[in-house]
């Protein structure tokens, strides 16, 4: 097997380069010289199965409006939040309605035609367009002032191992799907990795010299001369490694919880560490975008802490009458809720670097579902949450919209970054262009 | 005569040889022998009246008169001869006929020879580090299951399971092997009990690995697809959504001579079309077909591959050796060390067999651990040693993953994992590691390092069981494959190409099939029970596909996979004249008797040559329409300069004239009938003539200078030092030895594992 594949792109820099600050050069956030403007970011929570409408949308429209059941979580944020309802899902075209749910919803384009098949409908593939938060990441990248280590981080929780329509919710392009990065110690490892391998690395030189000085006293002299070679450039990595620990204390480098496993009950934890690990790439500007996915489409996560024992999905399909299950549905979505409000106090506590205010003053999380309402599996109504400022948008109202595409919402987005694009996705779908009304 | 024409003209005597064999009973002379030599005592006289003065007092050279030292490989006649002919350059008829031969004589014994050299220079055993093939194979072993052995059988192709369902359910039709995976069922179903919408296939069993390096694994496909090699828990490619036809790709680094776990699930649904590939690109080749011959239904084991890029190990003595570090190799070792730390520390519960529920869990991670590091280092551990690598990591720290990080890293970046040669001579643990080093490029398996336990292999009996039991193991007969290549050069053919124009279907996809083609007749050759050096230059068989026998005109069963096919043997003889070496050996429109020459005077009969004063374009054959190659060849190294290398070189090219720049076998050129005579003068003086590529092979096979080059050429490949190091009679006892056991090659490493182990030879 091989080793480790995407340590490679990490490692090239483990601080041995020729160069005496490598770690300095290739993390841009260090010196905060891009700092001059604002920063703004983008942060898309993706929960699965619909929500139950009348315990979710407020029934209010405007500035005065009262939280239901389901976002009762988010009342600290109510005045850094919008509410918006009647933006549907138009996307028509092969695969079923999850299928379509979750690959058009930040895609605002048709699957591809294709092999994998859904409860019922047509089989379908990947889908056919660029994702949202990928476009946005491309305009950031491009411009010298707003690049980032990473440009975008995809992080997924309980996410199941397999890559298919239901498990993507980004994509780079068409045919193109981006796997989120389901376990955090991998994450961890990407962001920090190199680091926690120089200090490991480090720690055993010190031994190793020792192993050089044994062996070349048992060696002749002829042969001393290449050991003791060897162990110069030995020391001369332990020197560059010292060189460069002086920068690492930039860094705040969250602690994780060890040896969390993949596990449904332990969703709660892996949620709060992903998060962990999302607020700080923001803070040491790793990325700007970053995409959180809970589960899947069809997602079956047994919420036991909850005391829900069922799968979530098998829930979304009861019918409205079955209270005990609509129940059930709503404080699933309101467990959601809290994980939503959780990474907005975690922004909102803090500050920006380099900047002004808080995190949360320059982000906009937007909290979405591949479906409006599980059991007609209807995509109209699609869940849109926002909370934050960092758009710029008119904060702290309910929206009530009369059935627009979301192509538009995914425009605002774009064009909230300064990215004025005329259409995204299925130009079809994009009618008046932006959404009115958000600013 | 001018002073630099002069030079050029002195040059050409200056063969370099290293071959010593036939000098090595002249330098044993004791000294009262030697002083009674009157005629060494003559030519001495001579030399330092008349010759010192430019060649200094041991024929080191002096700084601007002539610097070039005095050594070669020319016979005490032919040496006589030259300095005859042109000695002392203000007048060389002022030391001719018997006053030449005394200094012929006297600087023969005194410097020129090779094994003069050896007695002035002492050549002694060297502390190398491993070198990247080393490294890379005894990271394989070391990390490995070491339960899981591959079993090479002889059956072909995969294991194939086809089921009536898209998701692997009833199974239609049972014991079926696939030879390799190209199906293009159209709008059909592949089988009447299938249906033509929906079905899966399963092929499952190995890939074996023809040589090391990175292959480009490709799958095209309209329909879902996963593949899974030598990692069973994760796909390598993954293409389970489909949406039209597509060419899925990745790259996989793989040690040659190894079979790797291989699982393709295939299925479709609904689309239009079905259709499956599974290819590959080997280092530097087309893409093809996987063929059958490197896919068995067998399961194999996971084996961990170090794919990180290292930079290339010093080659200036003609072989691969560990002499020198750098900064950036020792870069590479470290991002492999990390990257093995990674994946160890992934899998601790399956590394360390226990969970760190069990309450002896820390203890069990300990005892692990001294037996990863007894392995790495081949030695057993004292309590210092102990604390030193692995307690000390392990009781400073909770977080037990990072201790193991911490151990893998110190033991693999350790001089003692790193070099070799080091430790006593005699000491278990250094015969261990040296043959291990020999046999397999590799650290000592589990039942070798056991013998180092517990003491025995110091009993020559277990020593030589030992030698016997690993020389038949699959990874000595990878290195021996390893070797050949190398002693072919092959690594020179890469991106080779001819003349489109009159060779419009000589492409990509043939050269590839070629480089199969040899590996195949390498691998015939030394997997057989007698692994037969003399096969090399006399089987008359060739491994061809459809594309192949096609080309070169020669008839086979018709198959896309490889067979063996016996030609006729005036017209080809063994891997010298394999139409890949050929081809490689040749001019991009003509073939090259010189290309060939070389190869055969440097490698084959271990002659060294230097390259050319000046460098050479050699003729266009345009400008000489009318003059067949040989003729071309002769006419251009007609000049003095040239004549005194490619007397040898020529003949030793032209009984391979039969074959063009592509390798066929031709009767003609331009109309006239090739003439393939040449001829060969050995070192003993005997000029010897032969007519066509079968009389060449056949004085190649039993020449004592071809064994004994080859002899010494594999010795330094293994072992990474050179023979003389290990005293001056160990080279003749080997060749001896070699032709005893009637020339197999396995016989001759198990001879060379044991001299390896000897210490250095005495000052």
């Amino acid at each position: 097997m091989a080793l480790y594949e995407n340590r490679r792109e990490f490692l090239k820099t483990l601080g041995l380069s020729t160069a005496s600050l490598p770690f300095l050069m290739n993390l841009p956030s260090l010196g905060f010289a891009s700092s001059a403007k604002r920063k703004k970011r983008l942060v898309v929570v993706f929960s699965p199965n619909g929500v139950v409408p009348w315990d979710f949308w407020p029934d209010e429209e405007g500035d005065k409006f009262t939280l239901k059941e389901s976002l009762k979580p988010l009342e600290p944020f109510k005045e850094r939040m919008l509410t918006l309802n009647g933006i549907c899902d138009k996307i028509k075209g092969d695969g079923d309605g999850h299928m379509k749910g979750i690959g058009c919803l930040l895609t605002g384009i048709e699957l591809l035609p294709g092999n994998v098949q859904g409860g019922s409908d047509t089989p379908a593939g990947w889908s056919s367009g660029i994702s949202i938060d990928q476009e946005i990441k491309n305009f950031l990248q491009a411009n010298p002032e707003t690049r980032t280590r990473f440009g975008s981080l995809e992080f997924g929780v309980l996410v199941p191992d397999r890559a298919d329509t239901w498990t993507r919710i980004s994509y780079a392009g068409s045919n193109k799907p981006v796997a989120p990065v389901n376990d955090p110690y991998e994450m961890f490892s990407k962001m920090y990795g190199k680091m926690k391998d120089q200090e490991t690395l480090k720690s055993v030189l010190d031994n190793l010299r020792l192993d050089f000085k044994i062996i070349s006293k048992a060696t002749s002299s002829e042969d001393r001369q290449l050991l003791e070679e060897h162990a110069q450039f030995v020391r001369e990595m332990e020197q560059e490694l010292t060189l460069s620990e002086g920068e690492e204390l930039d860094h705040i480098v969250p602690e994780l919880e060890a040896d969390v496993t993949a596990d449904n009950d332990n969703m709660p934890k892996i949620s709060r560490m992903q998060t962990e690990l999302l607020v700080n790439s923001f803070v040491n500007d790793f990325t700007r975008i970053a995409t959180v996915q809970y589960t899947r489409s069809v997602g079956s996560a047994k919420m036991r802490w909850l005391g829900v024992e069922e799968g979530h999905h098998v829930l979304s399909h009861r019918p409205d009458k079955d209270k005990d299950s609509q129940d059930k549905l709503t404080r699933i979505n309101k467990w959601y809720a809290g994980e939503v409000a959780h990474l907005a106090k975690k922004l909102a506590e803090t500050p920006e670097p380099g900047g002004e205010g808080s995190l949360l003053d320059n982000t906009l999380i937007v909290w979405t579902n591949e479906l409006g309402k599980g059991n007609n599996h209807s995509r109209d109504n699609t869940p849109f949450v926002l909370i934050g400022n960092g758009l710029d948008f008119n904060m702290g109202r309910s929206l009530k919209y009369k059935s627009v595409t979301h192509n538009r919402l995914l425009l605002s987005l774009a064009h909230g970054f300064g990215h004025e694009l005329k259409t995204f996705g299925n130009p079809d779908f994009c009618g008046d262009g932006p959404l009115t009304g958000l600013t | 005569m001018k002073l630099h024409s002069l030079r050029n003209n002195y040059s050409k005597i200056s063969f370099w040889f290293l071959s010593l064999f036939f000098a090595c009973c002249l330098i044993f002379e004791p000294a009262s022998l030697q002083a009674r030599d009157v005629l060494f005592s003559k030519g001495k006289k001579i030399y330092f009246k008349q010759c010192a003065s430019c060649h200094g007092s041991k024929g080191e050279g002096v700084k601007d008169r002539y610097d070039d030292p005095l050594i070669g490989d020319l016979s005490k006649n032919d040496l006589a001869k030259l300095i005859s002919e042109t000695m002392p350059e203000e007048d060389p008829e002022d030391c001719i006929g018997k006053n030449a031969s005394a200094v012929a004589h006297y600087i023969l014994k005194e410097f020129y020879s090779p094994a003069a050299q050896s007695r002035l220079h002492p050549i002694r055993v060297e502390v190398s580090r491993l070198t990247v093939r080393q490294f890379r194979v005894s990271i394989a072993d070391l990390l490995s299951d070491p339960q899981g052995k591959a079993i090479l059988s002889d059956q072909r192709g995969l294991k194939a399971e086809y089921f009536y369902t898209r998701n692997f359910k009833q199974s239609k039709i049972p014991g079926r092997v696939d030879p390799s995976i190209n199906y293009d069922y159209g709008e059909e179903s592949p089988d009447k009990n299938l249906r033509k919408e929906e079905f899966s296939i399963r092929w499952k069993g190995s890939l074996i690995a023809p040589e090391t390096g990175e292959y480009e694994i490709v799958m095209k496909t309209p329909n879902g697809v996963k593949l899974w090699l030598n990692d069973n828990s994760k796909p390598l490619i993954d293409g389970w959504v489909a949406s039209g036809m597509r060419e899925l790709k990745t790259t996989i680094f793989l040690l040659g001579g190894r079979s790797y776990p291989l699982r393709l699930d295939y299925f479709k649904y609904k689309e239009k079309l079905s259709s499956i590939k599974l290819m590959w690109k080997l280092p530097g080749q087309a893409k093809q077909v996987i063929p059958s011959r490197y896919l068995i239904p067998e399961n194999s084991p996971e084996t961990v591959v170090v794919s990180r890029k290292f930079p290339p190990d010093d080659q200036s003595e003609g072989y691969i050796r560990g002499n020198s570090v750098s900064k950036e190799w020792l870069q590479a070792v470290t991002y492999s060390a990390v990257d093995i730390a990674d994946f160890v520390s992934q899998r601790m519960n399956r590394f360390v067999k226990a969970k760190p529920e069990d309450k002896d869990y820390k203890e069990k991670v300990k005892s692990r651990f001294v037996q990863f590091v007894e392995r790495a280092f081949s030695m057993k551990l004292n309590d210092a040693a102990k604390k030193h690598f692995i307690y000390q990591y392990i009781d400073q720290s909770d977080d037990l993953k990072l201790a193991v990080r911490k151990i893998i890293i110190h033991t693999i970046e350790s001089p003692y994992f790193l070099y070799r040669f080091v430790g006593k001579k005699g000491d278990s643990s250094e015969i261990a590691s040296r043959i291990s080093l020999v046999l397999w490029d590799s650290i000592p398996d589990k039942e070798l390092l056991k013998v180092v336990l517990d003491g025995s292999l110091k009993k020559p009996e277990v020593l030589e069981k030992q030698i016997d039991r690993m020389v038949r193991d699959p990874k000595a007969t990878a290195k021996i494959h390893a070797f050949m290549l190398d002693w072919l050069n092959v690594e020179r053919f890469k991106g080779l190409s001819k003349d489109k124009k009159r060779f419009p279907k000589f492409n990509d996809q043939l050269v590839s099939d070629l480089r199969i083609s040899l590996n195949l007749s390498i691998s015939e050759t030394i997997e057989k029970e007698k692994a037969d050096f003399r096969d090399l230059f006399l089987s008359p068989d060739l491994y061809l596909n459809d594309n192949l026998a096609a080309f070169y005109q020669i008839k086979n069963d018709a198959n896309n996979d490889f067979v063996k096919v016996s030609v006729n043997p005036a017209e080809r003889a063994g891997i010298i004249s394999h139409p890949y070496v050929m081809a490689g050996y040749a001019y991009h429109s003509t073939s090259s008797p010189i290309h060939r020459g070389v190869f055969l005077a440097k490698t084959v009969f271990g002659r060294r040559l230097r390259p050319p004063k000046e460098a050479i374009t050699p003729l266009a054959p345009d400008l000489h329409p009318d003059l067949t190659t040989r003729e071309r060849i002769k006419f251009q190294t007609a000049p003095q300069a040239c004549v005194k290398c490619h007397e040898l070189i020529n003949p030793l090219g032209f009984p391979l004239e039969n074959f063009d720049a592509v390798g066929r076998y031709q009767v003609k050129e331009k109309g006239q009938p090739i003439d393939s005579s040449g001829s060969y003068e050995s070192l003993a003086g005997k000029i010897v003539y032969f007519d066509g590529v079968r009389e060449l092979a056949e004085y190649l096979a039993e020449s004592s200078e071809v064994h004994s080059a080859f002899v010494e050429k594999l010795f330094r490949y293994s072992v990474k030092q050179p023979v003389l190091a290990f005293g001056h009679s160990q080279q003749m006892k080997l060749v001896k030895s070699f032709v005893t056991n009637e020339y197999d090659i396995r016989d001759l490493l198990k001879e060379i594992a044991k001299v390896s182990v000897r210490g250095q030879k005495k000052r």
